[in-house]
Formats: structure tokens, C-alpha cells, sequence
């Protein structure tokens, strides 16, 4: 694979930005006097309806919205304790570069219930179903806002959007111009470097952005990591009514990999990479009426050896999506689509062979809302799914928003979705351990939900409060038959629950915002493994206060705490439950001039007051603090 | 046509006759000389023709004409004889053989106003500014006429929109470039007035577009764009929408595409709207005793865009076109 080494990487964007940029640098023409084109010239559809966020009390479906302000302040490092900051979201770590990342259920590393999108790329693995976050070709510093949708929402997102929905968008490449340079440093052995550019030529705006970052892993482990990043987007406009986005990445580098899970594993390296290529190309027909068509790939590579045994897979998927929005009419809107996916996966130790076995996923959907009267609106979709590793599926849902008032409204849901399983339920072999004998049916779950949003006249005090009920069948756990593990469609869960998002705004210079949510897991126990009823934390709360102190200084805090809750990985010979646990995060930033360009210095403070609750994978973090530099110039 | 001018100059040289023939046969010839050899300028214009002089590269102005004409015929008792010409083709002798001269458009008005005419020049679809730029700075207006129809609305009328449309809006940030100088002391009056406050800032680089935003953004409640093109184009609005939504404010527009691309809400008047009223001008002009144009005019018809789905989006609750429009026409007939 290319770019093997952060430097490299480094070296020949820093040598491409260049040529561009020389070849940029002719000066550019005086501005003219104001003219009657100005006032009747054509201008593309910018916030078309495929860039705006729906608002959060006419989604059908509860949404919550990270934001970039959000992103800076909590001072995480890794997209998936971002997520803390969504009600309902638990977070934990496998080990300190496998994230698993929960909504209403967190059972095992490979959290299989959610869907993942960046800028529309669906980037959970084909093989086990999960995220493979630090494998992800993406620099959090290019991310825009996280939309994530708590709840199932099928229609709209496509499969595996089953508990819920993660969709990162980036920046659109016109935001960045320039160069953007941070250096992160901090105890763990934390360093992170990310360098980007951005600029245009002619009426294309381009971005490149290179990361290397790494760090020690948990205290007691070997899971230490190293990342090197390279991303490159690019938005091409035609004309007023067509645009082309091109998005390509890199990702790889050594994982450290323990013998936590099994004694029998010795310590060794694991040697990931990842890429992407996106294509999405948008025509705006009026402004009633928008086409996008989409392909994408992904490839994972992962190689893991010690002597006798061979992790190594790969991952493929490539699919062609084609989207319609339109105004039907002054009441309805309608998006519309389908979409061809080849999903592909190979390993000897996972699948028993080193040539790839093909999954495809065909999908149908559409997606209307319609305005009943002033007050109320009306949501509903459906989507079709062929998938190759269950039946043809269909998913609905619908759901009525209500404003009582101005400032108040109500939403009440139900969505059905499914999970097809992937291809390692389906096709297990893992060195012959598993086998796949039985003919699984996907997992089906049934949300009923209650909103209520509330804020005042100024928007300084938002509320969004639901109550859920959610009815899942047919969880895929395994089973041991004789010698033998096997899949089946074990387990039946049914969970109610809570959720508070606050948002505060004291004054123009202060932020709040404070999560709470409260499970109630019921389950079936068909196995050993069936532990669903204390796979999520009953209460968890976060909250994050952004502070301004003036126009160079801004602090923030995070307090973040869990309940009770059953670790990853669990033994018969382990506490059942984990002692509830709490964590501090304390950021203090520093805006200045340096050499003439705009600056920051922060310091980020995790875990302030270093508590480690046990677990058997040791995988809590100690305090750590780093120190960050980041500067913006032309 | 051309003749006629001629015989009019004729009939007034006759008095001369009377002082003497010889004298009368040499005045004749010598005015006739006169007539062919040098003086374009002492022809005398028919009392209704009028010459629209166009961009014709411009599909605006072909649009701008055909409603105009349909107009001028609409209006009462005006019979007026009507000829259009590309501005590569006009030369002030033209000028001198209509009454009127109605110049639409930027490249138009920099091209005649360089030359001193001694027949009424109308400026339409013409920037306030540049009218002032282009027109007025050459002082070639003094000994003739000149009156614009301006294409831009008056500051106070946007801001008045503005404080109908977001009620709550206490600042609104503006963005301007280097070469561009708004008129902020206009602004800052009728905004004090309004109670809205107004933070400026100047984009030195425009390199520096989303960073300088950002800081006038954070201090705002949303960006009162001003037309600019040192700041606004169509590739940088895509910039500038992207980063105002990003920082969840809205951007206020002035034209219907600035609307439609993701501005929030707009005041503007079309080009019917701005035909429309130059051609009542045109017919004050050929109805006074005097053919005196009115005083430079902004546009007094005009149409308020809002974008439904930016409002929705960014969770701002505003009213309906129809209903906004309404309200600023009542204020602006409050006012007249």
C-alpha cells in the first residue's frame, strides 16, 4: 500500500499543495464595480435539501446533533467518545484502538445495531457487522457536524439502521482554505499531527488533510496504536444546477494486539489499512427537484499473524445509490431511491477461505412528508430490501409531529426495521470453531416512541425528551452444539426507557448541554452469551459546559458517568455487573496571534480525578493530559 | 424620421429671412452648411422618441425591453416612437435625434456618461452606486438631464424586512470588500432607528472568506449581505451559505437566486417591476410641459422571497411571503 509512514504522506501532500498552489497563485482580477448581473445573475442551490439538517422537532425519528463547537470544546481525540455526548449513547473500549460504540444495547465489541455513514458511505465491516473506528479513513478535524438519529430509521438510511443511526458529515471542500497545522503531545505517549490544505482552481475547490497520531493504549495492555491518515476531497461545480464531490482516503498503520481476551494469544502486531473512493454527483432540476447519484468503495485489509494462527481478512463493498427529492406539492415532499450494493469478505481464520464471498443488498425506498394542516406533519417511508443473506424485507415507518405551540411540539413514532445478518453470522467458520448450519432470519425490531421539545422565545433553554419502547426479535447470538459454536436467532429483548437532552444557554458566552437516559433491558437468556438485559447502563449522564472568558480564552468542562453495566468480553468468573463510573474531562484554550497568524494553545485534562473502576480487559483510561497547537495560514 | 428634425430647424431659421434676402440666402445656405457639415447638436429631437440603448450580449436587457415596450403602450396618451440599440453601435449623434435616452445597464451608463449629450439621459437597471460612480463623478450631467431607476433596494427598506422577518434580531453583521464602500453611515442611521445593531467588518484577503465571517458571524445574529461583488459571486455564496448555516445563522439576501441558493429571506424587485417603473417615469417625462425627468429613484415596487425550507431548518419562525410583503408595502406607503 502507498504512504506507508506519516512523513511520506506528509511529504507528498506537502509537494502536491505546492504545485497547486504556484499554479494558483496568478493574482486575481481587481473586483468590479456592482452591476445589474449581480442582482440577477443565476447562483447554485447551496443549502439544497440534501445539505440541510432537518430540524430536530420535524424529524420523525429523535436526533441529536454534535456539532463542531461540541467537537472542540469535550476534547476528545476518537470519534466514538463524541457519541458520549448523545443521550441513550454508551461508549466503551475492546481495547484502545477497538471502540463499541452502544445504543439502548451494548453486548460485545462487535456492536452489529447501528448504521455508520460518512457524507453518505456506509463504513460498518461486511464481515462482523461493527465499526472498525480507528480503522476509518477520516481526520476529525474535516468532520462538520455528527447527525445521529436515535432510533430505527430503515426508510430513510438504509440496512442496518436498526437501534439507530451515526451520520458524519465533512466539511464541503470550499469551507477550507489554506493551510491548517495542529500538534497534539501528551502523556500515553499521545502525539497527534494533522496538516491540511485547501484551495481551489477554477471552480474546483479541493482539500487535502494528512494525520499521524498514536498512543499507548490502556495502562497494563499491549494496545498501543499508530495511524497515518491522508484524505482528499474535492467539489467540482459544473454549472449553477450541477456539482460533482470526489472523496478519497487512506488509512493504516500497526495495532498492538494482547492476550486480554485469550491467555493463549501471544503479543503481536496487527497490520491494518483501509481506503476509499466516493463519487457523488448532484443536479438541482428547480429548486423543487434534486437527483444525486452516488458510488462508492471501501477496502479493508487487515494482517494479523503469530505463529499458528492467521487473522488476515479483507473487506470490500461497493455500491451505486440513486436519490430524487422533490416538492410534489406545496405540502409534501418526497425522496425517493434505490441503491446496489456488493458486499465482500475473505479470511481462512473467519471464512474459511482467502477468495472472497459476495453478499449483495439491493434496496427500494421511499420517503414522504407530508404537512396535514399548520400544526401537524406527518412522516412516513418504507424501504425494500433484498439482501442475500435473508429475505426480502420491508421497513416502515411512520410518525406524527404536533406543534402545540411556537414552542412546543410533540412526536410520536413507530418504525420496524431489520437486520439482515452479515456475512460472518451467516457464513461463520473461524478456524472451524463456528459453523453456519442454520438458515438465519434477520433480527426484527419495533420502536414506539413519544417526543416532546420544548424551548423559550430565545432559544437559551431547549428541551428534547422522549420515552421509547422497543420491542426486538430474533437477536443473533451463538450457541455451542457439541464441538461446535453456531448462530441462531437466540434471543427476544424488550426495552423501555428515557431520554433528556437540555441545551442552556445563560448568556451569549456560556453552552450547556446535559444528557440523561435511563434503560430498562428485558431479555430472554437462550445461551451462555445472552446476557442482553445488563448489556446497557441504566443511567447514564453527560454533560458538557462550554465557557467563554473572553474574546482569547475558553474553557470547558465534561463530566460524563455511567451506572452499572457488564463489561466487554465477560467471563462466568466475573463480576456480573461493573461498578458505575465517572469521569471528568477539563479543556482550557488560548487564542493568539503567532507570527502573524491565528493560533491556539489548549490544554485538555481527561479522567481529572483518575478513576479506574476494574475490569478484565483493563480498559478504562487513567488520567492523561496533552497539549495542543494549531494554526491557521495562507 | 431623420428628416424631420431638419425641417424643424428649417422653420425656426425662418425669422432670418426678414432682415434681409441676401442675407436670408446666405443664413440659408450657411445653416444648411451647418446642418450637414458640423452640428449634430443643433438638431432638435421629435418630442416623443425614444433610444434604449442595451447590452444586447445581456438576455436581461432583450427581457427588460419587450415588457418596457408593452408598458409605454399601457400608459395613457403616450405615443412615443421607440428604437433600440446595442451600446457598441451608440454614438452621441443618435442621442440627438431622440428625445430620450434610456441607458439599461452598467456597460451602457460607463459609455455614455463619458460624453456630454444635450438631450435627457434615463439610467435604468443601474446599481445606486454605480450611478453615482459612473454617472454623477463625470459631471457630464450638469448642462443636460440625467435620472437613474435604480436596481437596488433602499438600505432602509431591507432593514425594515429585516426587523419584520426576525423580530428578535438584535445584531446583524456585514461583510464588505476592499474596493466597496457601502453606504454604512446611511446604514448605521436607519439601523439605530430600527433598533438593530450593526457589526462590520472588512474581508482584506479573500483567502481569509470563512475565517473573517466566522468572527462576524459569532457576534451576530445573522449576515446582512449587501451587494458586493468583492465578496459576493456565484462561487463564493456557496462559501459564504455553507459557513453562515454552519454557524446556524441566516444569511439575508437581495436578489431571488441568493434566495433560492440558501439566503433566508429577500427583497428585491424584478425586472417587470423595474420596466414597469421606468416606463412611468418615461411618461412623466413626455407628459411635462418641460420634459424634465423626476429626481434619481429607487424602486418603489418590489417582491419579498422568503426560503421556507432554510427558515424550517434552521428552526426560525417566519411568516409567509404574502404576509411580509404586505406588511412592508403598508410601511412603505406609511412613509410616502
Amino acid at each position: 500500500m502507498f504512504c506507508l509512514r506519516a512523513w511520506q504522506c506528509i511529504l507528498i501532500v506537502v509537494a502536491i499543495s505546492f504545485t497547486f498552489h504556484s499554479a494558483n497563485a496568478a493574482p486575481t482580477a481587481n473586483p468590479t464595480l456592482l452591476s445589474e448581473t449581480d442582482f440577477f445573475a443565476d447562483i447554485p442551490v447551496v443549502l439544497s435539501a440534501t445539505r440541510l439538517q432537518q430540524p430536530v422537532n420535524e424529524a420523525p425519528v429523535a436526533t441529536s446533533i454534535i456539532d463542531r463547537e461540541m467537537i472542540d470544546a469535550s476534547g476528545f481525540t476518537e470519534i466514538p467518545d463524541l457519541l458520549r455526548l448523545v443521550p441513550g449513547f454508551y461508549v466503551s473500549y475492546d481495547s484502545g484502538h477497538i471502540m463499541a460504540v452502544g445504543y439502548h444495547l451494548l453486548h460485545d465489541r462487535y456492536v452489529r445495531h447501528q448504521q455508520v455513514l460518512i457524507d453518505g458511505r456506509s463504513v460498518y465491516s461486511p464481515l462482523l457487522g461493527g465499526v472498525n473506528w480507528s480503522e476509518i479513513p477520516i481526520v476529525m478535524d474535516d468532520i462538520d457536524r455528527i447527525e445521529v438519529i436515535r432510533g430505527p430509521n430503515a426508510s430513510t438510511f438504509g440496512s442496518n439502521s436498526f437501534l439507530g443511526v451515526i451520520n458524519i458529515i465533512t466539511r464541503h471542500a470550499s469551507q477550507d482554505r489554506g493551510n491548517y497545522i495542529k500538534v497534539n503531545a501528551g502523556t500515553n505517549n499521545y502525539r497527534n499531527g494533522v496538516y491540511r490544505h485547501g484551495s481551489n482552481v477554477g471552480n474546483l475547490d479541493y482539500r487535502i488533510t494528512v494525520n499521524y497520531r498514536q498512543d499507548d493504549g490502556f495502562a497494563k495492555r499491549f494496545d498501543g496504536k499508530k495511524v497515518n491518515v491522508i484524505t482528499v476531497r474535492g467539489d467540482y461545480l459544473f454549472d449553477n444546477n450541477d456539482n460533482l464531490s470526489f472523496k478519497l482516503g487512506y488509512s493504516g498503520g500497526p495495532r498492538e494486539e494482547d492476550n486480554a481476551i485469550s491467555s493463549s494469544v501471544p503479543n503481536h502486531i496487527k497490520e491494518t489499512s483501509g481506503q476509499f473512493q466516493q463519487l457523488t454527483w448532484q443536479h438541482t432540476q428547480s429548486e423543487d427537484s434534486e437527483y444525486q447519484l452516488q458510488i462508492y468503495h471501501n477496502f479493508n485489509h487487515d494482517e494479523q499473524n503469530y505463529p499458528g494462527i492467521n487473522y488476515k481478512n479483507k473487506t470490500d463493498r461497493l455500491e451505486i445509490e440513486f436519490q430524487h427529492q422533490l416538492k410534489a406539492s406545496d405540502d409534501l415532499r418526497l425522496v425517493w431511491g434505490a441503491s446496489n450494493r456488493t458486499d465482500k469478505v475473505s479470511g481462512p481464520l473467519w471464512v474459511g477461505t482467502d477468495s472472497f464471498i459476495k453478499n449483495r443488498i439491493k434496496r427500494l425506498f421511499v420517503n414522504g412528508e407530508y404537512q396535514l394542516d399548520k400544526a401537524t406533519l406527518i412522516n412516513a417511508g418504507v424501504l425494500h430490501e433484498d439482501n442475500g443473506t435473508a429475505d426480502k424485507t420491508l421497513s416502515p415507518r411512520l410518525s406524527i409531529n404536533h406543534q402545540l405551540n411556537t414552542k412546543n411540539s410533540l412526536r410520536l413514532t413507530v418504525s420496524k426495521a431489520t437486520r439482515a445478518p452479515v456475512i460472518f453470522e451467516e457464513d461463520p467458520y473461524y478456524g472451524g470453531a463456528f459453523s453456519g448450519i442454520v438458515d438465519l432470519e434477520p433480527e426484527h425490531i419495533t420502536t414506539y416512541e413519544l417526543g416532546y421539545l420544548t424551548s423559550n422565545i430565545n432559544n437559551s433553554i431547549s428541551l428534547d425528551a422522549k420515552i421509547f419502547y422497543d420491542r426486538i426479535r430474533g437477536l443473533i447470538q451463538y450457541d455451542q452444539v457439541g464441538a461446535q459454536y453456531i448462530f441462531y436467532n437466540l434471543d427476544d429483548a424488550w426495552i423501555r426507557g428515557l431520554e433528556t437532552s437540555l441545551t442552556l444557554r445563560p448568556s451569549k458566552n456560556t453552552r450547556v448541554i446535559a444528557n440523561y437516559s435511563h434503560t430498562k433491558i428485558k431479555s430472554t437468556r437462550n445461551s451462555v452469551n445472552s446476557e442482553y438485559d445488563i448489556a446497557f447502563p441504566k443511567n447514564l449522564l453527560s454533560l458538557l459546559v462550554i465557557h467563554d472568558f473572553s474574546d482569547a480564552y475558553k474553557g470547558s468542562l465534561g463530566f460524563y458517568h455511567r451506572s452499572a453495566t457488564k463489561g466487554l468480553a465477560r467471563r462466568a468468573s466475573d463480576p456480573r455487573t461493573l461498578d458505575a463510573y465517572k469521569r471528568i474531562d477539563l479543556r482550557l484554550a488560548k487564542k493568539m496571534k503567532l507570527f502573524g497568524s491565528n493560533s491556539e494553545i489548549s490544554l485538555t485534562i481527561q479522567n481529572f480525578f483518575d478513576e479506574v473502576p476494574y475490569s478484565r480487559l483493563m480498559n478504562y483510561p487513567k488520567r492523561q493530559a496533552y497539549l495542543s497547537w494549531q494554526t491557521n495560514f495562507n | 424620421m431623420d428628416n424631420q428634425p431638419i425641417k424643424n430647424n428649417t422653420l425656426i431659421s425662418i425669422p432670418s429671412l426678414s432682415v434681409s434676402i441676401f442675407c436670408a440666402r446666405v443664413c440659408l445656405i450657411t445653416t444648411i452648411l451647418l446642418i450637414f457639415m458640423i452640428s449634430p447638436s443643433a438638431l432638435h429631437a421629435s418630442d416623443k422618441s425614444l433610444l434604449i440603448v442595451i447590452n444586447s450580449k445581456q438576455s436581461l436587457h432583450h427581457l427588460f425591453v419587450a415588457q418596457l415596450k408593452t408598458q409605454l403602450i399601457d400608459v395613457k396618451n403616450t405615443r412615443c416612437e421607440i428604437e433600440a440599440i446595442d451600446i457598441d453601435d451608440w454614438k452621441p449623434e443618435i442621442s440627438h435625434h431622440h428625445s430620450l435616452t434610456l441607458s439599461l445597464g452598467n456597460r451602457a451608463a460607463n459609455i455614455i456618461s463619458q460624453r456630454k449629450l444635450n438631450q435627457p439621459v434615463l439610467y435604468s437597471l443601474l446599481p445606486s452606486l454605480a450611478y453615482k460612480k459612473l454617472v454623477l463623478s463625470r459631471k457630464n450631467c450638469e448642462d443636460t438631464q440625467c435620472s437613474a431607476v435604480f436596481i437596488d433596494q433602499p438600505l432602509k427598506r431591507t432593514l425594515q424586512l429585516t426587523k419584520l422577518s426576525l423580530p428578535n434580531l438584535k445584531v446583524a453583521g456585514i461583510l464588505s470588500g476592499r474596493h466597496h464602500n457601502n453606504d454604512m453611515k446611511n446604514l448605521k442611521y436607519f439601523s439605530k432607528n430600527l433598533d438593530i445593531i450593526i457589526e462590520h467588518e472588512k474581508l482584506m484577503n479573500a483567502d481569509n472568506l470563512v475565517s473573517t465571517l466566522g468572527e462576524v458571524l459569532k457576534i451576530s445574529d445573522a449576515l446582512l449581505s449587501l451587494p458586493d461583488p468583492g465578496i459576493y459571486s456565484s462561487r463564493t455564496v456557496q462559501n459564504i451559505l455553507l459557513t453562515a448555516y454552519r454557524y446556524r445563522k441566516p444569511v439575508i439576501g437581495y436578489s431571488k437566486a441568493f434566495v433560492k441558493a440558501g439566503a433566508l429571506f429577500a427583497v428585491y424587485s424584478t425586472p417587470f417591476q423595474l420596466s414597469q417603473q421606468t416606463a412611468e417615469v418615461i411618461n412623466v417625462f413626455f407628459k411635462s410641459q418641460d420634459n424634465r425627468l423626476p429626481s434619481p429613484q429607487y424602486p418603489r415596487h418590489f417582491t419579498v422571497s422568503v426560503n421556507s425550507m432554510v427558515a424550517r431548518s434552521l428552526n426560525i419562525n417566519i411568516e409567509t411571503e404574502d404576509k411580509l410583503q404586505e406588511k412592508l408595502e403598508a410601511i412603505q406607503n406609511e412613509e410616502l
